[in-house]
């Protein structure tokens, strides 16, 4: 709309002066690329699958970058982990959330998937992920759950605060993948998934899927199994899920764990 | 709400001076002569569902009267006191006077609705909102009122208040009031990018003038962009605070939303522990004067500082300035740092604005002014000590804004449409040159 000559007469009596901005001190403290995990161990490495997912492909690739406690409400879409890249900008640009959105920002950088890892990916993320959710989510490991997606501050809350937080992640969690999650998973079709990437991985050491231009001998399918497998035995390992893991993913595991970061346990 | 205009205080000071002249002559004419209440009764369908210690608590000060200035002083503060119970509809008190020096009151005291269920829409603050609020006063007779209160607005999506509140008549006194009160309530930030749910319990006594508390909040924050900036990012997810509070609130005006004499100051102080520790400190004060006959003008300011215990102040804690009811000419909330895109206020704050009020011409209606202001302020995050802070905030000059427009006190809210000037700014602060309108209770 055209504004009127006498109206914008007046408004020119009022030129703005503009001084320079106010330093802010949090944008500052985003040098560094962070990685924020729902939790870390004594050891600093993520302790759900999809961080320690994100964190092993960026150890893989050679990529720096430091883990941080977050929180699934950093980003409207819920989701954890988050990559922060450094310098923090306006638009937003540099920040991706999700396991997938992170891994086609990652992996995207390298080559595009081949269409056998595509096939692993989907049967992950149905079959191994809503069995892993389904185990961590039941009530006989709601304190393995609350020690892999809760920080020590938010467990160490009085009453109620800490039982508000609790049943609010559980809804969280339970509210994740392409279905809200069943307290039951299905141990057959569980089962057969880890049977044929047991049957794909073979006496090989490593499945060298979905290879990485700089990864080695270790592919990204190796990063994805590794996660969930690691994962289940050092959270859960008492549980039905873990009676399921065929040996020869257990060893893959370690290896894969001891290849990465150089310890195994 | 605000106070009675200057017509109902006038009002009120002629009711007391006939009822001085009336006390006089019951005396015998004599302002100095001794007199004694030899009887107080009170009547009234709220008297008989009181319990008499708390009518006795606030019937005393009649008892002790004994000059006619006392007696006066006494029947106004016990018309007062028994009508800030706010369980009775309006108090009559009358005074008789049986044989010479001995006089008896007699207090009406008319039962308010005991129950009561109201709906309605509210706005001000720069928001709108429905509410459904449910009141039971007095069913144990202890002048105890329970209230249930739930609203939907266009930035508090949603609220809930609970609170039970009695008074403290004999044990502090009178007007003294022990409230509990539990509450939930979510609202949009919008200019940081942000909801916040706020689920928390306060107990407090209060007095008119003071207020001390306890309050335990457990303050759930959730990014409602999906790249927010670095500071929301930070603070996301959940936080608890532990804090005792003490306000001082003092108010002389003559009117809440014109004052052409008296002052207000409100001083707030809280200390807090939980996962964002800090020591806050906020003084708001208005001074309004009459110019002329028909022009008058109002002095406001604000002064505040936060020290954050470890490190870093919670976003929810922070000073924030900007929009139509305190630095008019900026948008709300935004004036201070900005982090990526997100206002995120500061720790310390200064404010100031002065107003002028002149008659609208050919408008005979006193509420309805025209307003010409000038406003201005900053807010800056916690530096190296408190000093260092302040020396920091006077070394920058502050955003300035200017205009005038239209000002029209209803007795429920004071609405303002004003051309708004920005002087001076910062970059990131998002000035505002055009229109403003706002609705509120308290301006800057």
């Amino acid at each position: 709309m055209r504004v009127p000559g006498p109206v914008k007469a007046v408004f020119d009596q009022f030129p703005l002066k503009e001084y320079p901005e106010i330093s802010n001190h949090s944008a500052a403290n985003e040098r560094d690329v962070r990685l924020f995990v729902y939790n870390v161990g004594p050891d600093h490495i993520a302790m759900d699958p999809n961080g320690l997912a994100v964190q092993t492909l960026m150890k893989v690739l050679g990529k720096d970058v430091e883990v941080a406690l977050g929180s699934p409400y950093m980003t409207k879409n819920e989701k954890l982990p988050l990559l922060v890249l450094s310098g923090g900008k306006r638009d937003g640009s540099g920040v991706y959330s999700g396991l997938d959105e992170i891994l086609g920002f990652l992996v995207g950088e390298e080559e595009k998937l081949d269409g056998e890892m595509e096939l692993f990916k989907v049967m992950l993320d149905k079959w191994l992920n809503e069995a892993w959710l389904a185990t961590i989510l039941s009530e006989d490991y709601e304190k393995q759950c609350l020690t892999v997606y809760s920080s020590d501050r938010d467990r160490s809350q009085p009453w109620p605060a800490n039982r508000i937080i609790t049943n609010q992640l559980l809804d969280h969690l339970g509210a994740q993948g392409r279905h809200r999650v069943v307290r039951h998973f299905n141990s057959h079709t569980t089962s057969m998934a880890l049977h044929s990437l047991a049957t794909k991985l073979g006496d090989a050491k490593f499945f060298s899927v979905g290879q990485l231009a700089c990864g080695g001998n270790l592919g990204l399918l190796d990063i994805l199994v590794y996660s969930y497998i690691w994962s289940i035995f050092k959270h859960i390992p008492n549980s039905a899920l873990a009676s399921l893991v065929p040996l020869s993913l257990s060893e893959h595991a370690r290896r894969v764990h001891q290849y990465v970061y150089n310890s195994s346990e | 709400m605000g106070k009675e205009n200057s017509i109902t205080l006038n009002d009120r000071e002629r009711q007391l001076l006939a009822l001085k002249e009336y006390v006089t002559s019951l005396a015998g004419n004599n302002p100095n002569g001794k007199i004694e209440f030899v009887g107080v009764n009170v009547e009234g369908t709220g008297a008989d569902k009181t319990r008499h210690r708390l009518l006795k608590a606030h019937a005393l000060p009649l008892l002790a009267a004994t000059t006619v200035d006392e007696v006066v002083a006494a029947a106004n503060s016990v018309q007062t006191s028994l009508n800030s119970l706010d369980i009775y509809q309006d108090v009559m008190l009358s005074i008789d006077s049986p044989c010479p020096g001995q006089l008896t009151a007699l207090i009406n005291l008319p039962s308010a609705k005991r129950f009561l269920a109201q709906t309605g829409t509210s706005f001000g603050n720069g928001e709108g909102s429905g509410y459904i609020r449910c009141t039971a006063k007095n069913h144990f007779g202890l002048g105890e009122i329970f209230t249930v209160d739930t609203s939907v607005g266009t930035r508090t999506k949603s609220a809930t208040l609970f609170q039970a509140s009695a008074p403290l008549a004999g044990v502090l006194p009178l007007r003294w009031r022990a409230e509990l009160l539990a509450y939930g309530a979510e609202k949009s930030v919008d200019w940081a990018s942000h909801r916040e749910q706020v689920r928390g319990a306060t107990i407090r006594i209060t007095s008119p003038k003071h207020t001390f508390g306890l309050d335990y909040v457990l303050r759930s924050l959730y990014a409602s962009k999906v790249r927010p900036s670095a500071t929301v990012r930070s603070q996301a997810g959940h936080a608890t605070k532990y804090s005792a509070f003490y306000n001082w609130n003092y108010d002389s005006r003559n009117n809440a939303f014109l004052p052409t004499s008296g002052a207000l100051v409100k001083v707030c102080n809280e200390v807090a522990a939980g996962d964002y520790p800090y020591l806050k400190t906020c003084v708001d004060f208005v001074r309004g004067f009459r110019i002329s006959e028909k022009i008058s003008m109002s002095i406001s300011g604000r002064c505040g500082g936060l020290v954050p215990l470890n490190g870093q102040s919670h976003i929810s804690d922070r000073f924030f300035l900007g929009g139509p009811l305190d630095v008019r000419g900026f948008r709300i909330s935004r004036l201070g740092r900005n982090d990526e895109g997100d206002a995120v206020g500061g720790d310390a704050v200064m404010a100031g604005g002065l107003s002028l009020y002149a008659p609208v011409p050919r408008v005979s209606s006193p509420n309805l002014r025209l307003h010409a202001f000038i406003n201005g302020g900053s807010v800056r995050p916690y530096g190296q000590g408190v000093l260092q802070t302040f020396s920091n905030m006077l070394s920058t000059p502050p955003s300035i804004a200017t205009g005038f427009g239209l000002l029209y006190a209803h007795p429920a809210a004071r609405f303002e449409l004003n051309l708004t000037f920005p002087l001076t700014s910062h970059a990131g602060e998002q000035s505002h040159k055009g229109l403003q309108f706002g609705v509120g209770l308290s301006f800057l």
